[in-house]
Parts: structure tokens; sequence; C-alpha cells
């Protein structure tokens, strides 16, 4: 017979007894207490593993009763060998830094591959299996939704627009494989400046600004050529499946910190939705590259506006990390290379 | 020989947390790997050991709590609260209508949720070898949950210290050790102070943001035809950062620090449990020092010093806590109780229903 010392409870009064439990060799355990001695047999026992050095170790009886057993090393073989051959192995796991650290590698490499690899492939899935429709309505609304704050009536005379719809209707939206019917709308906007958006459901928006920056018909086709890569490959609608995947996956490793220090995890989701956003960036380039080389447009006309942008707004420039485009020298690079 | 010490002076008994973040931080880790690498199926298994490990690392009077949570029952809860909430999505994507008689009906339900979340959670924690236990008291939920912030938004806020006083009401009284219920005295006074104290707070907080959005919005528009860069989105994600956020938390932190320091302090010692009457003596400036550092600590680490956020936020919190008895402790009595299922406690942990003092 083999001992410990413990702390019982007999789980219907508040009032503790230190006693010793003793344990015969098939685990049956016997505890002395002041009044009377009690056998449980070992099947009444549920021993738990100790989890934290200075915690006690616990055993449920199957009658309510409980032991504490204070920490200790000697209890913590016997009670190990009770509970079966592979009893109390995550305590060891958890008890050395660097099998900690073996764990750490293996959640951020399992993490950053899933967001890498998976939840790209994952949204494409979704997005595959999403009526148009769908993605349609989506765009609808939110091309409302900017049209009530950060977009204004185009002021482009008429007779441009018109120009410039039909070139883009008979010249790019046309040869594009794509199930949404591409549309293309004239906006004004202070706040967004020379630029050109693509929203879900195939809607694409040319600001005015960029319309004036735009110094040949063909630099603003290879944007629109750019948009509608965006538009073939259902970017703006994959980037929301992922947007919604990332907050899933951070709030599952996090879930644990209660409320606002979870806003710290938006970090992270941030800089991994910028990745995605450079991805989709540089797969539109290499639409709007092989578009002007299909229509013996120079490649550099998309890359010489690109420039001109960045000289005017020669402002203060966003780390790479945290840009949701790719740098201009990085797309110029990317047009001169790649054919 | 403990009994002859009931007749002297009560004697003040605190809390002892012995838990360190080093070893959290590789019990977190683990059980993360584990989960991970089981497809998510560990994380019940997973969620036991960490509350265990916090359980067993909180000591009172030199007896550790329990937490009795069995991984399978916590496992069936999360299966079918993420069923319930695949199950609406579906319904809702199909249904707008019917999505938005769901979301009436969830909120019809939080009364329900919140109890069975918190009866769980009572029930699975022992102390001395008695589990504790809340009484399905869902009249009072509905009441507490729904009627009081109804009362409060109708009433323009005024009467939000008495709902958050029958918000604490239902919470503790509806709690027992044993088949002992707790009792809690206390008047009006201490709710309307934690407002009073935290209105100029967010009054300031509301100045500083209102300011920061001008200041930001200046920066981003740039003004006249020298638009914002090509790149708005990313410079407005900047700015929104340093501009807005940045002060936002920091100043509701300072009034989540204050807000509980005033309630908390107040309530506690307005507990009584037999012949127990609880203690708390938060201080506002550590519990802010302690968020403010914790969130940097976790930003600058990209989460990795969450393990020890934790540690620290719970270590310094039950340290301020504990109880003096005027009588005898060793007198409570177990009461009968029932198996509780998982669900509701999982459904509103992924729901965020979030009902903690």
């Amino acid at each position: 017979m083999s001992g410990i010392e413990a702390q019982f409870y007999d789980g219907r009064t508040s009032v503790p007894v230190a006693v010793r439990l003793a344990f015969d060799g098939s685990g049956n355990a016997l505890v002395s207490l002041p009044a009377e001695q009690r056998h449980y047999p070992r099947a009444a026992l549920r021993i738990h593993d100790r989890i934290g050095a200075l915690a006690p170790r616990t055993i449920d009886f199957s009658d309510g009763a409980v032991a504490h057993v204070p920490p200790d090393a000697e209890s913590d073989r016997l009670l190990d060998a009770l509970s079966g051959g592979a009893g109390g192995w995550v305590r060891r796991l958890e008890a050395r830094w660097l099998l900690a650290l073996a764990a750490l590698v293996i959640c951020t490499v399992s993490i950053a591959a899933f967001i890498h690899y998976g939840l790209p492939a994952l949204a494409t899935f979704v997005a595959d299996r999403t009526p148009p429709a769908f993605e349609i309505e989506l765009g609808r609304k939110t091309l409302e939704d900017l049209d009530e704050g950060l977009l204004q009536t185009s002021e482009l005379p008429v007779e441009r627009q018109r120009t410039l719809r039909t070139a883009f209707e008979q010249q790019v939206a046309r040869q594009a494989a794509s199930a949404l019917t591409l549309r293309l709308e004239f906006r004004a906007s202070k706040a967004i400046g020379a630029n050109a958006l693509a929203l879900p459901g195939g809607i694409v928006v040319l600001i005015d600004d960029i319309v004036e920056l735009a110094e040949h018909d063909e630099e603003l086709l290879t944007v629109l050529a750019h948009e509608v890569g965006h538009v073939v490959g259902r970017h703006a609608f994959k980037q929301l499946l992922e947007g919604l995947g990332i907050t899933l996956i951070m709030t599952a490793i996090t879930g644990d910190i209660s409320g606002p220090a979870s806003l710290a995890a938006a970090l992270p989701a941030l800089l991994l939705h910028a990745g995605y956003s450079r991805r989709y960036e540089r797969e539109a380039d290499d639409y709007a590259f092989a578009w002007a080389d299909a229509h013996g447009v120079a490649r550099s006309r998309l890359t010489d506006l690109l420039l001109r942008l960045e000289e005017k707004y020669n402002g203060l420039s966003i780390p790479n990390l945290l840009s949701t485009h790719p740098s201009s020298e990085e797309r110029s690079r990317a047009a001169a290379t790649a054919r | 020989m403990q009994d002859t010490n009931t007749d002297s002076q009560p004697e003040l008994q605190r809390i002892e947390f012995r838990g360190t973040g080093g070893e959290y931080f590789r019990i977190w880790i683990v059980n993360l790997a584990l989960t991970i690498l089981t497809l998510g199926i560990y994380s019940a298994w997973a969620k036991v050991r960490r509350l265990k490990y916090f359980y067993g690392s909180t000591q009172l009077a030199g007896h550790a709590f329990d937490y009795h949570g069995n991984p399978i029952a916590i496992l069936k809860g999360r299966l079918v609260a993420v069923l319930v909430l695949v199950a609406y999505s579906a319904l809702a994507q199909l249904w707008p209508l019917l999505g938005a008689a769901l979301v009436i009906a969830f909120w019809l339900a939080i009364p329900w949720i919140v109890t069975r979340a918190q009866m769980f959670q009572m029930r699975m924690t022992s102390y001395r070898g008695l589990r504790w236990d809340f009484e399905p008291d869902y009249g009072g939920a509905f009441k507490a949950m729904l009627l009081a912030p109804l009362a409060t938004a109708l009433s323009l806020g005024l009467l939000f210290p008495w709902a958050t006083r029958l918000r604490y009401r239902w919470l503790i009284e509806n709690t027992a050790y044993g088949k002992t219920f707790c009792k809690l005295d206390i008047g009006l006074k201490p709710f309307v102070m934690a407002l009073l104290y935290t209105l100029p707070l967010i009054v300031a907080g509301a100045l500083l943001v209102t300011l920061g959005g001008g200041v930001m919005s200046l920066l981003t528009a740039g003004g006249g035809d020298g638009p914002p860069a090509p790149d708005a989105v990313g410079r407005t994600l900047v700015w929104m950062l340093v501009g807005f956020y940045l002060p936002l938390i920091f100043v509701f932190y300072l009034v989540l620090a204050v807000w509980k320091r005033t309630v908390m302090n107040a309530t506690l010692p307005a507990t009584t449990l037999g012949p127990v009457r609880l203690h708390c003596k938060l201080s506002a400036r550590w519990l802010a020092w302690i968020y403010v550092s914790n969130l940097v600590g976790i930003v600058l680490t990209l989460g990795l010093f969450m393990p020890w956020a934790k540690v620290r936020a719970a270590k310094y919190q039950l340290e301020c806590m504990g109880y003096v008895a005027s009588g005898p402790v060793d007198e409570f009595h177990a009461s009968e109780t029932e198996r509780t299922s998982a669900v509701g406690e999982e459904i509103g942990e992924l729901m965020d229903v979030d009902i903690s003092l």
C-alpha cells in the first residue's frame, strides 16, 4: 500500500479534513477519516491531471467527495501510474519551455499557412458557388452606400462620359470572361481622389480626377482593364469573405481575452488583409497587361499613369506592409518582365 | 482547533492567486497547438484545462477553487451552438424577413441563454468540496436583461443606476454556495456615483474623438485641389489608428477602470453569504494601468503577451478580494444539483453575450 497526504472534502459540508489516501496495487483507495474508513474501488475515482506547478491535483470520488493533493513529485508519479500509461502527458508537454516554443512554431506555421493558402481557396470555393444575383445585389447596395457618403455626381461633360463608356464597352468589357455584366459609372470624389474602383457584381467606378490626370485615353483603358481584372477574379467579393474568415480566426485564437483587449487583434488582421489586397492588385495588373498586349497598347500606359499619380500625391508614403497596393516601382518592374 | 478563533476579532481572508504568466503561456500555446492538430476537437479539453488552471491557482483561506466542466458536455454544447448559428445564418440568407424575426427571437432568448450559461458556470465551480449553484430565475432575467435596458433607453439614461442595480441583484441573489443563497443589501448611491464619476470621462472622450476625427479628416482630405494619396484607404487607416482608436481605447479603459472600481468595491462588500461578508478593494489607477499596459504588450508582441496579460489582470483583481467571517465557515451544506447542459453557455460564448461583473 502506498499513500499520499491530501485535503479531503466529503462534498456534503464545507468541512476540510487532512487525510492520508492509501492505494493498493489495483488502484482501490482507502481514505482514513477521523470517524470512519472509506473504501473506494478504482472505478469510483476520477484522477485529474495537475495543471500548474502550485495548484493542487484533484481526485473526484463517485459519491461527490473530492480530494486535493498538494503539488509533490512523488504523489504525481503515483497518481500518473494509477491513471494509466499516458497519465499526465499534456502536463509534461506544458512543463517545458522548449516544447512550448515548438507548439508556438506549429501554431504560427499552421495559422499562417491557412491564412495564406487555405482561406483564399475557401473564399474562391464559396464565391464560385454563390449565385451572381447575390453578388450583384451586394454591389448595388455598396454603390448606394458610397453615393450617400464618399461619392458625388460626376462633373465630366456628358460627351466625354459617352466616349469613354463606348470605348470601355467595345474594347474592354466585351472580351471579359465573366458571368457578371460589366457596367461603368462616373463619379466625383474628394475623399478618394484620382482612382478607379471595382465593386462586387461588376460595377466599375471611374473618379473624375483620374480622367483629368490621364494624358491619353489608352491610359484610362488600361486602368479600366485593371478594374475588369478585379471583376473577372471576383476580388471584391472574395476579399469580403476573407475579411470575415480572418475575423473568425482571430476570435477563435484570442477567444479567451475578454472584451476590448481583443481590439489588439485588429492589428495583425489589418496587416493580413492588406496582404490579400496586394495579391489581388498584382493579379489585376497582370490582367491589364495581358489586355494591353492583346490590343497593341503599350504596357507602360498603365505604369505611366501610376507614376504620375504618385508624383501628384507625394505626401505621406505608407510602408509596404500596411499598404493595400504594391508600390508603383514594383508594378513597373512587373510590366517590364513577365511577358 | 480552528473553531476557537470564532470568538476573536473577525479576520480578513484574502484570495491568493498562484498562477504565473510564463506557466499560463505554456499551457495556452500547447493546448492551442493540440487544438489545431485535432482540427478543433481538442478545444473543449483545452477550455477545461485553462479553467482548471485558473480555478486551481485561486486559493482562499488555504483552499483552492476547482472547475468541474466535462469536455464532452462542452463539445456537445459547442456543436449545438454552431448548428444553431449555421441554421440561423442560412435561414436569414434565404428569407431576409425570417432573419429579422430570428434576430428578435434571439433577443428574446438572451435571458434564457444568460441564465443557462450562469447555471452551468456556477454548478461547475466548487470550493471546499461544495458546488456553487445558480437559481434559474427566468422572470428576473427577463426583467434585468430586457425590460430594465428598455426602461433605461426610454428614460434617456436616467434609470441606468437603477437598471444596473437590478442586474447585480439578479446575478448575486440567485447565486448560492451549496444551499446558502447570497444576499445583496445595497442602495442606489454607489451606482449613481459610478455614473457621475465616469460621465465627465465619457464627455472628455467624446470631445477627444471629435477632435481626433477633425484632425484626421484634415490630414486625409489634404484640402483644395491636392486631394489625398491614391492609396487613400491605407492612409486613412493609419490616421484612424493614431488619431482615433488609440485615444478612444485609452478613454475606454479609464472609464472601465473607474466604473469597475466603484461598482465592485460597493457591491461585493454589500454581499453576504451566511456568516460571511465579501470584501473587495480595487484601485482604479491600478486597473487602468493593467488594462493599458496589457493592451500595449499584446499589440507589440502581436498577441504573444496575451497569457501574461490575462494572469496579471486576474491576479491583481482576485488578490483585492476576500471575505470576513463572523461565524464558522464549516457549516455550509450541499444542495441537490441536477445536470446542466453546456448549450446555453456555448451559444452565449459564440454570440458574445457577456454578463460578467
